[in-house]
């Protein structure tokens, strides 16, 4: 480094090595005739920093960039893919950290009085998300009431109307069809290797409410939107879903992912 | 700041207060009678930062170092323990963000015909994975299997550890599902288990070559290392060459560390 007056540095290093020196007055004395290393400048920014609040402009929010996964996981590291975010507490195995996006009903919802397939959710009014290529891990709940006496419940297809290309459906729905799911009965359901489940997803009665959970995973190949819809088996004005109905998901890979984690 | 030499800068601070006073040129005027305090620098370092995308070699990706968590979890806090990562988003109340390990067919898995325990995952090719021990695991898995003896009113039973070497302890888990056609409607009848393996059958047994079930559940891993595995198994009642079908899949996620583990959060 050549002995140069601060005044006189017309050059940018452009990238800093680790130790690479500041001139600083110390704090506490003033002392002028003291240096600290980049590296020391790192280490003290980096130990608990605080990450300010952003804003809703862009931006203005800590981000990740996407890059290539290590080879070998390393304890404590945070890592985006262009599937998923990554953590590892456990030197060698890492996994995913979900990221989850959900719709549900804040309010009871009248559904309408048809047989055709419409909309589970309608905060926002479309119940539709838009979702990328990956393999997808969903979950939800559903409860209807003022159904139709008449022996049956509805089909629920997750994917409905939606345009995006999904494949590798498996997925299992439970729960109850009754007047009163509230009372412990038996517990009836379907797998289902597709978007739709049978109709009725649950074993048809003459109850008029129905409560269903419902979990499994699918592949979106082709990127596009997915709107969870029912069909009711018998049409009536009174169906009603009710509030805390819910529908979750998060990508949990590509759509050739087979496994996460230390798995041999 | 008197205009120095550079070689006329002698001592290493070592650690950098928030006060320490760092000369700059201004980037507009390149003014060199401007300072700026570490704290400064913190604080913009911190403001809407974006970390450099990683590579796959060693240390390139951030990383959290683990430590020991606040007495009083604070708001918008992310803290590293041992065993997980916790996120706080209501001050007081921490909750562990997970990290999920899985395995999943891609592609059906054509199973041995035979009575004997077989692993129920093949990609990659032992269907095992290694977990860290003194850890409370959560888990979770849906399978579908076709082509089972269908003559026979039994299915099969599912073992958690399979031939893994993990010393393991308090299972609790549930399983349910259906013997028969499982995308016609019936009713779904299954097992609760408190060891790494459920009954054989796992769900009521009826002479149907088809076989599909969800579970959930919880263990100890109690081993004197880490290099215990779990290789999730079938044990088929009747042999036959069934096949697990795509979509099927197995999911563990660690919920604390030192055991016991009792709760995360708010409780009181």
């Amino acid at each position: 480094m050549a002995d140069t007056k601060i005044g006189n540095l017309p050059t940018d290093v452009v990238t800093l090595a680790d130790g690479d020196k500041f001139p600083i007055a110390d704090a506490s004395s003033l002392g002028i005739d003291t240096f600290a290393t980049a590296l020391e400048l790192k280490t003290y920014v980096n130990t608990a920093p605080v990450y300010a609040a952003g804003s809703a402009s862009a931006n203005t929010w800590p981000k990740f960039t996407s890059g290539t996964l290590l080879t070998t996981a390393e304890d404590g590291a945070i890592e985006v893919d262009a599937d998923c975010f990554y953590g590892c507490t456990d030197a060698g195995n890492r996994g995913v950290i979900p990221i989850r996006h959900f719709i549900r009903a804040d309010a009871a919802r009248t559904l309408a009085n048809q047989t055709a397939s419409q909309i589970i959710f309608n905060s926002p009014t479309n119940g539709t998300i838009t979702l990328e290529t990956g393999t997808y891990l969903f979950e939800g709940m559903l409860y209807v009431t003022g159904m139709s006496a008449t022996s049956g419940n509805f089909q629920v297809n997750i994917l409905g109307t939606g345009t995006a290309t999904v494949a590798a459906w498996l997925w299992h729905a439970f729960g109850i069809d009754s007047s009163t799911p509230t009372s412990a009965n038996t517990q009836t359901g379907t797998f289902a290797i597709t978007s739709s489940s049978a109709a009725s997803v649950v074993s048809a009665t003459t109850g008029t409410a129905i409560g269903v959970q419902i979990k499994g995973t699918f592949e979106v190949t082709v990127a596009g939107t997915l709107i969870p819809s029912l069909s009711l088996v018998t049409a009536i004005a009174t169906a009603s879903l009710n509030i805390g109905s819910y529908f979750m998901l998060e990508r949990i890979g590509s759509t050739t992912v087979a496994s996460v984690g230390q798995w041999t | 700041m008197p205009n120095l030499k550079i070689s006329e800068l002698l001592n290493d601070a070592t650690a950098v207060a928030g006060g320490d006073k760092l000369p700059i040129a201004d980037a507009s005027a390149l003014t060199i009678n401007t300072y700026t305090t570490a704290l400064e620098i913190g604080t913009h370092a911190t403001t809407a930062p974006v970390f450099a995308a990683g590579t796959a070699s060693a240390n390139t990706w951030p990383k959290f170092t683990s430590g020991t968590l606040l007495t009083t979890a604070e708001d918008g806090a992310i803290e590293r323990s041992d065993a997980n990562f916790y996120g706080c988003t209501d001050a007081g109340n921490r909750g562990y963000i997970p990290v999920r390990h899985f395995i999943r067919c891609d592609t059906a898995k054509t199973l041995t015909s035979t009575v004997a325990q077989q692993q129920l995952f093949d990609s990659p090719a032992g269907g095992a994975i290694t977990l860290m021990r003194n850890r409370t695991y959560k888990f979770e898995g849906m399978l579908y299997i076709t082509g089972l003896d269908a003559a026979a009113a039994s299915n099969a039973l599912i073992d958690i550890l399979g031939a893994g070497s993990m010393t393991v302890g308090q299972f609790l888990w549930h399983a349910i599902g259906i013997d028969g056609t499982p995308t016609t409607a019936a009713s779904r009848t299954g097992s609760f288990a408190i060891t790494k393996a459920s009954v054989a059958s796992i769900v009521t047994g009826v002479a149907n070559g088809n076989l599909a079930i969800s579970f959930k559940g919880s263990f100890e891993n109690n081993s004197a290392d880490d290099t215990g595995t779990l290789i999730p198994s079938i044990t088929l009642v009747v042999a036959a060459a069934g096949s697990v079908a795509i979509g099927s899949y197995f999911m563990i996620e660690a919920l604390g560390g030192v055991d016991p583990v009792t709760s995360v959060g708010q409780w009181t």
